[in-house]
Formats: structure tokens, sequence, C-alpha cells
């Protein structure tokens, strides 16, 4: 803690003392009781399910986890609803949202449910052209308390939560070796051994660049590039580049290692001291729907404690006060240091002046 | 049935209403119609909108903005200079191969073609990935052997680098140089090497100075047609140049496809690179029409093999090294891959496993899809593509109505278009309404067709032009119509090379990237587009696992191909012309 104050100078105490957000310690305290339901809502959500029955396949644009994971909670869906189906498209967060722009602007509705870490205010942008359709989820109210301010009520819910932290491989670099903070990202002896995700592509990737830019300045980023990181698009992608040892140290959400540790990859995550990052992953119904039953339920079921659980089986923060995620190193996210999360106003605001500079830094 | 003639007669100077709407013309007509649709209105498009702000109204600032920034200018020049290595790239990898297959006692020969025919079946974005994991900077396969041998800490090579990427691209366009040059070569008889022999030039000499200049046609065209590919590819872009950080055009258009969608600037982004083509096609008109090659279109003269003694086996062993790195090498790494839990923890039992295509084939929901959609798009595309161009071609070659040539030059037109700038006039004609096709199956089956027209109206024109009108005008005589000729009689004779051709467009299609990357749906995503959605989700033993299942897929037609068409079919001069 005192270091990380070294490093970041006094102008940003204030950032630093509230770094770990009372939003994210209360949500592992388990300091909820979940709400009652109110009589009538259960049928309600009887007659969604009965109409949904009529509706056919839904498609889902996804980013928060990977394809596997979404297909995981798709067919625990399924198999909760016998007969209903979910189609899960996999892409990055900024993948997800060009797909959406292109179907809305050619005026298409493909997607019912579109779920992304919404960096670089994507769901404003939706909201404010009035893509979203109004639907308050019963489950809403049983999300630890402090994630509801994250919540735009009637349109927007966070369904989950990630890291961004770093990892080495443990066959290049030695514990002791190995980088403790974002800060000796930067030291010489990483050049040309980085590797790192794209703002424009990856949601935690960018949410990152607009904390560390709050923090450092965008001096950090330039520092970074002399070491000439190997950026790819998806922060999944530094996985690979890790795995094979093409580059043996390098950004990445905690929950991926766990899938590449299973598979006998020697990878080892570090959450760095000054803060691993953590990035809130949202859930809206799209207006266009086509599907619009199925997307009710389907938002009931991402906010509700099965898909917590299969959350926290992946490595992924639970935002459901029942389920806990266990890190990497078998430590709560309240027990690591944490960046202050951001809102989707800093991104939005943020995040497309980071990456054009970060387009024009590292050429593309 | 006189009114159904359609052979223009010099004698009719009255016409009937009947005559001047004969069904010839009507289905003239209707061709006329498909090509505006399928070409005419996607370029027109494309132009209109580069000069139009998302609104609509007219204005320049599409232009520039093309220009206001440093890394856009910078995209052009390394795309220029990136089309120039790999076709130039491609005349030494592929021509040496070409003359020792066709006009030396080279042994191999076969099987050199052979292995040259999978190179061209090998989607580029496969060899691109199995090229990272071969020459990865510091865990490339290559490079950790040359590692071991000569203990040193870096690597030799590095496959993120301009050099990396003109490698890599090049080593999977050299077929066409390949096939050009070769067919060329097969009509170039030994008389005159003979003549330059006899005045005393030794066998280099004739060589250089007598065979290659006659074969210049082929070689500017074949240049011409990796120089378009390399500067259109987007998929060995993605995976190597984004990483490398290096901009090209086909990058910085696939930023434009992204937040915020800017069509109108990426339509005057494309200009340039179309005026860059055309002025390609247009130079090479240039410098072939000062010049005549008769000798090609003969067909007779004495035709020997140069008996090129000991030296054949050094022309064998370097066919031998780039079919090397072209197959062999990138086929080890990607089965490896395709069938590891973890590919870099290398062969062993432990790390045997099928989860990558259990995953692929029982678990993700799209797939299946995926390869159902693949196969029934190409498909659809290869036999519209084929029904129009040999339509096309049939009345062209026949003169069947004035102005037909027209018909013909909007059917090659596609060719000078890059993919993807096809595919943005696509979008901006038929992705909003009226039409409304975004997402759907129509729009990526109608970029396929208007993509490979070229190649299937070459293929068609030149087996139209191997039947002889004499048979047609038998049935016309004996009171047969037009229509009768060609059920009857043209259609049975090109049954064979028909086929051929249906192949040579299934096949890219199957593997089309840069349109189908910018005109697909959740619901209509082709192998190629899955292969790219996996390239970002961190698994390249799942990727390897789909790339041997498309693989498959591919050679499972081929096989058809070659069994029912012979070893050649792929082969021939007019592949794409």
């Amino acid at each position: 803690m005192r270091t990380i104050i070294g490093i970041f100078g006094i102008g940003l105490f204030p950032a630093i003392r509230c770094r770990i957000p009372p939003a994210v310690l209360l949500a592992f305290a388990v300091a909820l009781t979940p709400l009652a339901p109110a009589f009538g809502q259960t049928a309600d959500l009887k007659a969604i399910e009965a109409a949904a029955h009529k509706e056919g396949p839904m498609t889902w644009y996804v980013s928060l986890y990977s394809q596997a994971i979404a297909e995981q909670t798709a067919a625990a869906f399924m198999q909760k609803y016998p007969g209903l189906r979910i189609i899960p498209v996999r892409s990055t967060t900024g993948g997800s949202f060009q797909r959406l722009m292109q179907d809305l602007k050619s005026d298409v509705a493909v997607a019912s449910v579109f779920s992304t870490t919404g960096q670089g205010g994507q769901y404003q942008i939706l909201q404010q052209d009035g893509r979203l359709a109004e639907y308050t989820p019963q489950n809403a109210g049983k999300l630890a308390a402090n994630v509801r301010s994250a919540i735009k009520p009637g349109t927007v819910y966070p369904m989950g939560a990630g890291l961004l932290a770093m990892a080495y491989n443990t066959s290049k670099v030695k514990e002791q070796d190995a980088p403790k903070s974002w800060m000796d990202l930067t030291d010489p002896k990483w050049k040309g051994r980085l590797a790192l995700g794209h703002p424009a592509f990856s949601g935690f990737d960018a949410s990152w660049c607009v904390s560390m830019v709050k923090r450092v300045g965008w001096k950090y980023y330039v520092a970074l590039a002399k070491n000439d990181p190997l950026v790819q698009r998806s922060t999944f992608d530094t996985l690979t580049a890790l795995n094979s040892g093409e580059r043996v140290v390098s950004t990445l959400p905690d929950a991926f290692a766990i899938d590449a540790l299973a598979r006998g990859n020697p990878i080892a995550v570090v959450y760095p001291t000054d803060g691993s990052e953590m990035v809130l992953g949202y859930t809206a119904i799209l207006k266009n729907a086509p599907q619009p039953n199925t997307a009710r339920l389907f938002t009931e079921f991402l906010l509700d404690v099965e898909h917590a659980k299969i959350m926290a089986d992946n490595g992924y923060i639970s935002l459901r006060p029942e389920v806990v995620t266990i890190l990497q190193g078998g430590k709560r996210a309240d027990q690591i240091a944490l960046l202050p999360v951001n809102s989707m106003e800093d991104t939005e605001q943020a995040l497309p002046g980071i990456v054009e500079k970060w387009r024009d830094l590292f050429g593309q | 049935m006189s009114a159904l003639r359609a052979i223009p007669s010099p004698e009719a100077i009255v016409k009937t209403p009947s005559q001047l709407w004969n069904p010839t013309k009507l289905v003239c007509a209707a061709l006329a119609v498909a090509l505006v649709f399928l070409v005419g209105n996607p370029l027109l498009r494309l132009i209109l909108i580069s000069f139009k702000t998302p609104t609509g109204a007219f204005t320049f600032d599409n232009y520039i903005e093309i220009v206001s920034r440093w890394r856009y200018l910078v995209g052009y020049r390394n795309s220029l200079v990136l089309g120039f290595s790999v076709a130039s790239l491609c005349l030494l990898f592929g021509v040496p191969m070409a003359w020792g297959v066709s006009r030396t006692d080279m042994p191999g020969k076969q099987l050199i073609q052979l292995l040259v025919l999978a190179t061209f079946v090998t989607p580029p974005f496969l060899g691109a990935t199995s090229w990272v994991l071969l020459a990865g900077p510091n865990a490339g396969w290559l490079n950790r052997a040359y590692m071991a041998i000569f203990g040193t800490q870096t690597g030799l090579l590095n496959i993120y680098s301009f050099p990396g990427l003109v490698f890599v691209i090049a080593i999977y366009s050299f077929p066409y140089t390949f096939v050009f040059t070769k067919a060329a070569l097969d009509l170039v008889s030994s008389e005159m090497e003979d003549a330059a022999n006899c005045l005393g030039a030794g066998r280099a000499r004739a060589t250089f100075s007598i065979t290659l200049p006659l074969i210049r046609p082929a070689l500017l065209g074949a240049w011409i047609i990796t120089f378009l590919e390399a500067v259109a590819i987007i998929s060995s872009s993605i995976i190597i140049a984004l990483p490398a950080n290096i901009n090209l055009v086909s990058l910085q258009l696939w930023e434009f496809f992204g937040y915020p969608l800017r069509v109108e600037t990426a339509a005057a982004y494309a200009m340039p690179l179309l005026l860059v083509t055309l002025g390609l096609v247009l130079l090479q008109r240039r410098i072939l029409g000062a010049r005549g090659y008769v000798a090609l279109t003969g067909k007779g003269g004495e035709r020997r093999l140069i008996d090129l003694g000991a030296w054949r086996w050094l022309l064998l062993a370097y066919a031998g090294l780039v079919l090397t790195c072209s197959l062999v090498l990138p086929y080890l790494v990607l089965l490896q891959a395709a069938f590891a839990k973890a590919w870099a923890q290398g062969l062993s039992w432990h790390n045997l496993t099928f989860a990558n295509f259990y995953f692929l084939l029982f678990q993700h929901s799209t797939a299946k899809q995926a390869i159902l959609n693949t196969i029934v798009y190409s498909s659809a595309a290869a036999t519209l593509a084929l029904g129009l161009a040999i339509s096309i071609a049939y009345i062209v070659s026949r003169r069947l109505v004035r102005f037909g040539n027209v018909l013909g030059v909007f059917a090659f037109a596609p060719f000078v278009i890059p993919g993807m700038v096809l595919a943005i006039g696509f979008y901006a004609s038929y992705a909003p309404p009226p039409f409304a096709l975004a997402g759907t199956a129509a729009i990526l089956v109608l970029a396929f067709v208007t993509r490979f027209l070229p190649i299937a109206y070459s293929n068609a024109s030149a087996a139209i032009r191997g039947v002889n009108p004499e048979m047609e005008e038998a049935v016309l005589i004996l009171g047969g119509s037009r229509f009768v000729a060609i059920r009857r009689v043209v259609g049975p004779l090109l049954k064979r090379s028909l086929l051929g051709a249906w192949l040579l467009v299934f096949i890219p299609a199957c593997r089309e990237v840069s349109s189908a990357l910018f005109l697909y749906g959740p619901n209509t995503r082709t192998m190629s587009v899955l292969f790219f959605d996996l390239t970002e989700g961190g698994s390249f033993e799942q990727l390897a696992a789909l790339g041997v299942i498309l693989l498959c897929t591919t050679l499972v037609f081929v096989g058809v191909g070659l069994k029912s068409l012979g070893r050649d079919f792929m082969l021939r001069k007019g592949g794409s012309e």
C-alpha cells in the first residue's frame, strides 16, 4: 500500500484511499438478505415463460467470458427451461458492439440480449438512441447491495464481473523475477517479452487503460510501448502468447488462467500490488428483440444464483451474495488490491480518445 | 419457329415486334439486370456514398478524413509495398517450379503438381496461423529448434514482421503464378529455343531471352493477380500484421467498419485502391498491346524436354523447399495442435486429446451450423455464378446480340475489385431497406457469386470457345430452337468442363474471408468467419481443429473433382484470369 502511494504521488491520494470500492467489498460480505419476491411476480414469470415457448431460438451477444462458458450458461438455461433455445455469439466487447451497430443500422433484429462490459459508453449510446427495452428483473433486487449503484433502472443490469490481472509463464520466469505491479511492466528487462490486449477490442484492456491513464497518465503507455509488447485483439490472445512462451508476461483476466492450467500450461497469475482492474459485465434487452419473452427469462437467469455459480466456478466474480468467488491463490476479491471501478460514464468519456492515441502509438 | 432464331441476319431489315423481343433478347435483358444488380449497383453505390454524410447529404469530408491521419496514409504505403513484394516473391517461388515441370526432365513432376494443388486449396488463414506456431519469434517450433541447435538465446525468424507477412501471403499465393506460367510454357514450342541454340546461345540464354519473354503476358497476369491478392487479403493481415503493428489498407477498412460504423469513410478509403488495381490492368493491356505473342496461340511445333543433368536435383530440391514451407511444416503443426490439450507442450500421449473436435462438433452451438452454411452457400454461389457465366459466355461467343461484349466486360469487372471493397459496396447497396438483406444468406451468396464470377466466366468462355458452332447451327437448320440446341448439344458437350469450373468457384468460396467478414450475420456464419471468431478466443487448439475440419470438407469436394476430372482439373489456365 505504501509503495503504491509512493509510485503514484500525492495528488492521487483520494483515489487510492477508496481504491477498494465499497460496492465491491460488500458484494462478498453477504450483508444482505435477499428481498422476498412480491406476490404475483412468480405468476408473471410463468406467463413470460409460456410466451417464450412460442418464440423460437434467441441470439445472445456476449463478451464477458469465453465461448465455452457462454455455451455452459446457455446449456444451463436450456436445462432449466426445456424447449427454449439460446444461441450465444461470443466476441470481444468492441466486436459485439460493432456487430450490433451493423444490425441496427441496416434495421434488422438479430440479437435479443446484449451482454458486454459496455466499455466506451455502449449502453449509454443504446439508451440515448432508444434501442433498449424496459424490463425490471425480479432478481435485480437480489444482487449484492453495493453493485446496485451500477444498475440503470429498467434497462441495464450488471451480471457478473471479472478481474484483469497479470500472468507469467512459469517455465521462463522465476517467481521472484515476476513483475509485482503494473509499473513493473515498464522495466526494460521486459523488452520484447510482454503481451497485451487491444483497448479497441478487449473490454478488459479498455477498462484498464482508462484506469491507468486516470492514475498515471498516458505516459504509462508511452513507457510500455518502449518495451515493444505484442498487441493482439482479445485479451484471450495474450494467453496464447503466454502458453507458448512466445511472450512471458502479459495482462490477463485471472479467470482465463483456470482453463489454461487445467490443460497443463505453465501459467501463474499475479494480482498487481497497485490494484487489479475490476470490470463489470452488463446485460440489457434490446427494444427490437425478436424473442422478447425469452430475453426476459434469460435476463432473470443471468442475475440468478445458478448463473452466479457458473461465474464462480469459472473464476469470475459472482454478484450474488449467496455465491462467493475464490480467486487464484485462495483469496477473495475483497482481500486483494483493486483499482477504483470505472463507471460507465468514465469510460464513455475517456475511451475513444485513448483508443485513437493507442492506435497512433502502437501503429494499429 | 423462325422468330425464335436468334442469329442476326443482315438481310432482316424490317423487324417485327416479335423479332425485337425474342426470347434471346429477354434472356439478355435478364442477364443485364442481374449484372447491374451484382456488379454495377454495388460499385455505383460505393462511389456515391463516398461523397455522402451518414445522413445522405453531399460532402467531400470523407476524402478529407482519409488523409487526416498519418496512420491511414501509412496503410496505403504498406499495402502497396506488400503487393509489390508478394507478387515478386511469387514469381520467385512459382516460375522455376513451373519451368521445371513444363520444360525440363526434373523428376517428381506429378507429385509437385499435386502438392501445388494442395497449396491452392489450403486457406491462407490456416497457413498464416500455422506459421505463427512455426516462426513465432520466441516459441515457434523452427525458432526453438534453431535455438536448441545453435545454443542461442534468440530465434532466427520473426513472423510478426513485414518480411514475415510478405512470406506468409506469398507462400499461399504462388500457385496462381505456377498455374499461369506452366499453362503458358506448355504452349511454347522448342523451335525458337532451338533457333537460339543454333545461333550460339546457351541453354540459360535461350531460356532468359526467348522463353521467358514469350510468356510475358502470363507472368504479368500472374503478377497482377498476386498483387491484388496481397493488397486485399484480410485474414493474414489480422493474424500477423495486427500484432506486428503494421497498418494496412485491409485493416484500416476493417477499422472503419468498427464503432463508430463509418461506411462512407470506408468507401472513400477504398477508392484509391480501386484506382490502383484499375491502373494495373490498364497498364497490362498497354504493355501487352504493343507486342504480338503469336507463338502462344499455336499448338503445333515440337516440344522437347530440356536435359538438366545434375541440375535437375537442385531444381527439385528448390521445389521441395517451397512446398515444405507451404504444406509439410504447416500441416505438421496444425495436426499437432488440433489433437493437443496444450499445443506448446509438444507431442506426447499425455497431451493427446479429441476434446477440441468434440467441443466444436458437439458443444459449440454454431460450429455445425457454420459447416453446413459453408457447404450450402458455396454450392449455391458456384451454381449461380456458373449459370450466369455460361449464359453470358454463350451470348458473347455466338454474338447473339449486339453489344453482347458489354455483358462480358461486366462479368469480368469484379476481378479488379478487392473482396473487401466489393463487400462494402454490397453492404451499402443491399443491407438497408428496401432490400434489407443484412445478415441473410442471400447477401452472402450474392456477394460470393459476384466475387467469383470472373473465374466462372473465364472458364465458361474457354469451354464454349472449344465447342464448334456448326453443331448448333445443324440443330437450327433442322428446325430446333436455340434453346433446344443449348440443352441437347452444348450442355452435354460442356458437362465435364463445367464441373471443373464449378469446383473452381466452390473451393475459394468455402474459404472466402474478406467479403464474408463484412456481410455475415449470427445465423449465417461460415467456417471462415467462425475461424476468425476463434482466433480471438485464446485457444489455438480449437482453432487448429476447426482448420482441420474445414480442410477435410474441402478435400471431399476436391476428391470428387480429382476422381471425375483427373488430376489436372485445377491446374489448367483459366483458374482465374
